[in-house]
């Protein structure tokens, strides 16, 4: 009699496949109460720019704090495993996070909890890596099919269910609870959940190979490799170009449909739920019948080109046709889904593009490049779409009033740039 | 110092104690949905249903409160040729439009189904709506510009009636004249006075676009600076909570009741001022009611019907929902591990170990 669930086993029961994906659709839900940061940031905060800022953090971290995390959770053994005292601390740290949030009365606190949260975000990223050492490869492929539905029941419970509930007040017989509340509450409730499961039923059993070797030189050592390498800068740029082509709103696109559009929160979950709705019967299945039938390079350009053109074609709609400049829930849904869909023609044939400039012996060093150039692209895509708002706002509005719409213009700005740098790449390789 | 009994158990007691935190967790919070909800539940099982209308909003800010408990609306809608609409409202009711023609001579009354299409339009949505509704109206009249009777002025005044300065939420408002009242307090009211004009070009650009040229804001008839220019219910800051006052009819008396129900930053899309409402009352005592929101038939934009049905739900019952959700996935998961420790199913080790 032993319900410990183990790493390192070449077959596990389908029980266990079940019960890690509950763990993890519990851990997904906590992100997707996280998205309420922006409107617990507006409470305090009216600066898209600082919005924007604080929350592309969450890059800065990325490399400052899961890089190293993981790099280390493969070096290290304790008694309790090498991924779980990861995974442990981050959750209990998250979770008392997560119970405070809402409780803090002032901007200082409140971003001080918001860096915290991003950092020790970061600090689990080695949930992932154990996850996959308890399914063993031969049984991802289902496990995946199983996560991947439940992603999409829970995708709907947080549009429907939570986001809308932000701004509520209940007054019971026994206490009164704040939407807000109630929506950390559960995202620490469901990692206190995820804690009591991972320390009474998960058992890290230690690998039987060598950890592998450290790579030395250190942070400097290994960023100056990753630039050496002249053959991989085409790709840097490719990577570069499509970054700058995927710009979007990040933090203050719910204030574009709350604020700017006088839609509600819960207006914002129906425009998730039905997208998602389409997205999963209609889109997903559709690409997946077009994708095997086209050519990849085709693909990609219809991508390129045909977000530019949706872009354009939705501020134009907006801006110029809307007489009132405010587009309904229908439209959001039918522009953002035609442009999801262009989107992921680009998206479908990116990475196999990506991947036939690069040399078989530099992958490794390449991933690395790749996964920085990426970082750095949002970093500043993200921190200047918040400035562009800020001062445009600043220039064509009254003192106080945001035209967050106004970021599409910095966004069909940075397609353009990327097409150019797109087209510079193309020369380059021919 | 203690250490708690799982972890001092000898090894199977341990395992016995560690497969049982999962369903008492689930019990647990079964327990706690049910008892954080008893009122509302109970009257919705038990109580009688009965048709109620939001006649009030409640304003409570930090440590005061304020009694929404009627409102009459006067609206000035001049058209570019000079016609002009006048619109009086009371209480979410329009009571009368008159209109009166370019040289000024003429004036009709007239009933709302008179009027034009779009200019119905622009009365439905500026007779109760925010200063931002108000602009969206404004501007998508500007853009028929061949149109003489396009509006490009609208003067609002709001008269709230209702009781400032209280110190908490009055629970059960008393009823007066058919509005709910504060029984003790003085009576007071604000007057919100707005105008918004496109009519002149050159004032618009002056003013970056913005279509509010003039903006009053007085209680009692002192002048207060809002947090936002904007009409009564849209012109508090966000941490203002906004509360409904429903009134319904027992046998003939009328009860006015303060909803559970409350929310930031403006009132819920689901329990909007002087819209009908659905009532549960305890048959044996008919004062103990529960507000559930009514979003009606299905009409206009499906997904807005859809928005407000959700909000109307799960503003009432979410928590209550997460709580059974988290409740259900612990004693699925309790019961998983149960299973695993009956029949602990196949595992494979790896074959050098």
């Amino acid at each position: 009699m032993d319900p410990v669930i183990e790493s390192q086993h070449q077959r596990i029961p389908w029980r266990w496949v079940l019960l890690l994906n509950i763990l993890g659709q519990a851990r997904l839900l906590v992100l997707f109460a996280s998205g309420s940061l922006t409107f617990t940031m507006r409470k305090f905060i009216d600066s898209p720019m600082i919005i924007n800022s604080v929350s592309s953090l969450d890059i800065v971290f990325n490399l400052l704090v899961a890089a190293p995390c993981l790099y280390y959770s493969d070096r290290i053994w304790t008694r309790h495993g090498r991924r779980m005292p990861f995974v442990v601390v981050s959750f209990v740290v998250l979770a008392v996070v997560l119970i405070l949030l809402p409780l803090a009365g002032g901007a200082v606190p409140m971003i001080v909890l918001i860096v915290l949260w991003l950092i020790f975000w970061d600090v689990g990223s080695t949930f992932d890596t154990l996850m996959m050492e308890i399914i063993p490869p031969g049984q991802r492929g289902r496990s995946a099919a199983i996560g991947a539905w439940m992603l999409n029941a829970i995708i709907m419970i947080s549009a429907v269910v939570i986001s809308g509930r932000f701004d509520d007040v209940v007054h019971g017989s026994l206490a009164t609870l704040r939407g807000e509340e109630l929506i950390y509450w559960w995202g620490a409730a469901c990692l206190i959940f995820c804690v009591i499961f991972l320390v009474l039923f998960v058992r890290e059993r230690k690998p039987l190979g060598h950890p592998p070797p450290s790579a030395g030189n250190g942070w400097k050592g290994a960023f100056e490799s990753i630039f050496a390498e002249k053959s991989l800068w085409p790709v840097y740029l490719l990577v570069f170009s499509t970054i700058l082509m995927q710009t979007g709103l990040g933090a203050i696109d719910p204030l574009l449909m709350t604020e700017q559009w006088g839609y509600s929160k819960q207006d914002m979950g129906t425009n998730v739920f039905v997208g998602g709705m389409i997205n999963m019967f209609i889109v997903i299945p559709l690409i997946g019948l077009i994708a095997d039938r086209m050519d990849r390079l085709k693909m990609f350009s219809i991508g390129v080109i045909g977000v530019l053109v949706g872009q354009v074609a939705y501020y134009v709609f907006v801006q110029f046709i809307l007489p009132d400049r405010r587009p309904s829930i229908t439209h959001m849904i039918i522009f953002g889904q035609l442009m999801s869909m262009i989107g992921q023609f680009s998206g479908i044939a990116m990475q196999p593009l990506i991947f036939d400039y690069i040399p078989r012996d530099k992958m490794g060093t390449a991933q690395a490049g790749l996964n920085f150039v990426r970082s750095v692209t949002r970093l500043v895509t993200l921190n200047g779409i918040g400035l562009w708002v800020t001062f445009y706002s600043k220039m064509f509005l009254p003192v106080g009033k945001y035209d967050y719409f106004s970021g599409y213009l910095f966004m069909i700005g940075m397609n353009l740039l990327g097409c150019g740098f797109l087209f510079y790449f193309a020369r380059q390789v021919r | 110092m203690r250490v708690p009994v799982l972890f001092c158990a000898s090894g199977e007691v341990r395992k016995v104690l560690a497969l049982t935190v999962f369903p008492l967790i689930g019990i647990a919070l079964l327990a706690a949905a049910g008892i954080w909800s008893s009122r509302e539940i109970r009257l919705r099982m038990t109580g009688v249903p009965v048709a109620g209308q939001i006649s009030g909003m409640v304003l409570e800010r930090g440590n005061s409160a304020e009694l929404l408990a009627g409102m009459d609306t006067t609206l000035i809608l001049r058209a570019a040729d000079g016609a002009t609409t006048e619109v009086k409202a009371k209480d979410g009711g329009i009571t009368g439009i008159r209109s009166t023609q370019a040289n000024g001579n003429e004036s009709t009354t007239l009933a709302i189904e008179d009027l034009s299409p779009d200019l119905q339009r622009v009365v439905e949505d500026t007779v109760g709506g925010s200063g931002e509704i108000v602009r969206w109206a404004l501007l998508r009249e500007s853009r028929r510009p061949d149109a003489a009777d396009r509006i490009v002025r609208i003067e609002r005044t709001d008269t709230v009636h209702g009781f400032f300065g209280l110190e908490s939420a009055p629970e059960i408002p008393a009823l007066r004249d058919g509005r709910p009242h504060v029984e003790g307090a003085t009576p007071g009211t604000v007057t919100i006075r707005a105008v918004f004009d496109r009519s002149d070009a050159e004032a618009l650009a002056a003013r970056k676009g913005d279509a509010l040229a003039e903006y009053g804001y007085l209680r009692n008839g002192e002048p207060v600076t809002p947090e936002r220019r904007d009409f009564y219910l849209a012109a508090e800051p966000y941490e203002t909570q906004f509360r409904p006052v429903f009134v319904y009819e027992v046998k003939g008396t009328r009860y006015s009741r303060l909803s559970h129900i409350g929310r930031h930053g403006g009132p819920t899309l689901a329990l909007r001022l002087y819209n009908p409402c659905r009532v549960y009352y305890d048959p044996a005592r008919p004062s103990d009611a529960l507000l559930m929101p009514e979003p009606g038939a299905l009409s206009g934009d499906p997904l807005a019907w859809f928005s407000r049905y959700c909000e109307g739900l799960f503003g009432q019952w979410g928590g209550t929902a997460l709580m059974v959700l988290a409740a259900v996935t612990c004693l699925v998961v309790g019961l998983l591990f149960l299973s695993l420790a009956v029949r602990p199913g196949i595992v494979i080790k790896p074959t050098n170990e």
